[in-house]
């Protein structure tokens, strides 16, 4: 009599996970807009392509002469995870926008996929980056790509990072502002509080505003229909009720019923 | 049941083990394995020492990954940096990474255990091709030869007591360790002249009787290894995920398909009896 019972709760969730469907969530954002002015001296455009294809751009101005890949990215608002190459070539970047969802100590998956670099100086070509993001130096009308891709094999590049960022031309040196007393790290501003309906190609022609301080990243907004970064944040889908981890918990409460009971008759015996 | 349909179980459970970082799938392994091992196991099997290894092999899993890896946002003490490997901070992230590595350990170790815990080793030794039979009767009888020395240890250890040997230092190990491997020697020796004296090495392996196919053998026989077979293809095909920790704990991915191939593994227990 008990087994049938048995057979009947083992095979009550294999039956069950046999029409179970993927559990995977699609997670498709639409792209991130371009960037058409900002208030910051100098702009580096960003273009992130995900494993999917999906592109997502982002226009990051700064007021520094220069800054690093690393900060570039930080100041992007997209969600960021690092590590250490080691060995002086600085941090590697091991996750953005919650691709891949996790990662391991070292970094890099058994998947075999990683965030490739890539760099474009004053409207070049893409170039593959030899050093690490942290170690990366960019400058006013260069391009940033990240492409997630395998370790194996050529790297293509990310898509071309025209429009990003619009045609740069160096700007005046602007008058700065004596850097405040306690200033060592002041807080970031984003463009969009700056960003207008008449957006111009030219945003050396921007006046910068009369409060940048060197250091300071922002993401420069692309004017009307610019969406502030919480708001591109939660363009992620939310999960809902996992399939596979329902399925999961069904059958691993029969197996430890199961399991129970043998060991129970075990000792009868 | 057949033996060969065993093995291929046993394979198939350390190969869903083996190929992915998830839990929750190693989690499902380790259950049907435990379930076919307390269901099948031999009478004169014991499954408290092997409990016992995987415990501490699992606990060590733990506490290297915690010290080693400094990874993770939710450290729970932070050891002094001058500390080398071990310095920096002590993550949960970590503990967690090392803990499902454990069960890794324990769901592939699982999945072997039948092979010896429910079969007897002559039955394997009859599974084994004829072009591995030699060796295999080797090999198991190499291995049938450690729990005999473990015995004989005991032994000469009570038998030197008695004489009143006391061991204090390094030195006087050898007292009990050179009975111990002249006996290993002496018993070998004698397992060969038997073995000779049967017709070890004269031919072909002969077999007492022809084990038999049941529709239960066929079943498992074909279930498991496709099960395996679709869980990497699965794992390939990247529908079924990895899952790590860092930088912070997140349910792991699973998928309905890769639970069902886990749950396939769990058909022994239906379908043979002891």
């Amino acid at each position: 009599m008990t087994r049938p019972v048995l057979r009947l709760l083992l095979a009550l969730p294999l039956l069950v996970a046999g029409v179970g469907a993927a559990s995977t969530v699609a997670r498709i954002g639409p792209a991130a807009p371009l960037c058409a002015q900002a208030a910051y001296s100098h702009r580096v455009g960003l273009v992130v392509e995900h494993g999917d294809g999906r592109v997502v751009r982002r226009c990051v101005g700064f007021d520094t002469p220069s800054a690093t890949a690393l900060d570039v990215l930080q100041s992007s608002g997209l969600e960021l995870g690092i590590s250490s190459y080691g060995g002086g070539l600085g941090a590697a970047v091991c996750q953005i926008d919650n691709e891949p969802t996790t990662y391991p100590p070292g970094c890099f998956t058994a998947t075999g996929l990683y965030w490739v670099l890539f760099v474009s100086h004053a409207g070049g070509a893409w170039v593959n980056s030899a050093v690490g993001a942290s170690n990366l130096t960019v400058t006013n009308g260069d391009d940033i790509g990240f492409r997630y891709d395998s370790q194996s094999g050529a790297d293509p590049t990310p898509p071309s990072p025209a429009g990003t960022c619009p045609v740069v031309t160096p700007p005046p040196a602007p008058a700065r502002t004596p850097a405040p007393a306690s200033g060592s790290t002041p807080s970031p501003r984003t463009a969009s509080a700056s960003a207008g309906a008449t957006a111009t190609p030219h945003p050396s022609t921007a006046t910068p505003s009369t409060a940048a301080t060197a250091g300071v990243l922002g993401i420069a907004t692309p004017g009307p229909t610019a969406a502030p970064v919480a708001s591109v944040r939660s363009t992620v889908a939310q999960p809902g009720i996992n399939v596979g981890i329902l399925l999961a918990a069904i059958g691993a409460g029969a197996l430890i019923g199961v399991l129970g009971i043998s060991v129970l008759r075990r000792r009868r015996e | 049941m057949n033996p060969r349909a065993l093995a291929a179980w046993s394979v198939s459970g350390i190969t869903i083990a083996l190929a992915t970082g998830n839990p929750v799938y190693r989690v499902l392994v380790l259950l049907c394995a435990l379930n076919l091992l307390v269901a099948l196991r031999r009478p004169d099997a014991s499954l408290r020492g092997l409990g016992v290894a995987l415990l501490v092999a699992g606990l060590i899993a733990t506490a290297v990954t915690t010290l080693a890896s400094h990874t993770g946002d939710h450290a729970f003490l932070v050891l002094p940096s001058s500390i080398p490997v071990l310095g920096g901070p002590l993550t949960v992230e970590a503990a967690f990474f090392g803990a499902s590595t454990g069960v890794g350990i324990a769901a592939a170790v699982l999945a072997a255990a039948p092979l010896s815990l429910v079969l007897m080793p002559n039955s394997l030794v009859d599974a084994l091709p004829s072009a591995l039979a030699r060796t295999g009767a080797a090999i198991g009888t190499a291995l049938n030869m450690i729990p005999g020395i473990a015995r004989s240890a005991t032994e000469i250890r009570d038998a030197q007591r008695m004489r009143g040997w006391r061991p204090r230092r390094v030195r006087e190990w050898p007292d009990l360790a050179v009975p111990v491997v002249l006996t290993a020697l002496e018993g070998s020796i004698t397992l060969a002249e038997a073995m000779e004296a049967r017709g070890y090495g004269s031919g072909a392996r002969t077999h007492y009787g022809a084990v038999a196919w049941a529709w239960s053998d066929i079943a498992v026989c074909v279930v498991a290894p496709a099960a395996a077979i679709a869980f990497v293809a699965l794992r390939l095909a990247d529908v079924i995920g990895d899952w790590y920790p860092f930088p912070t704990i997140s349910v792991p991915p699973v998928n309905g398909f890769g639970v069902a191939c886990c749950l396939a593994l769990a058909l022994p227990a239906l379908v043979w009896r002891r």
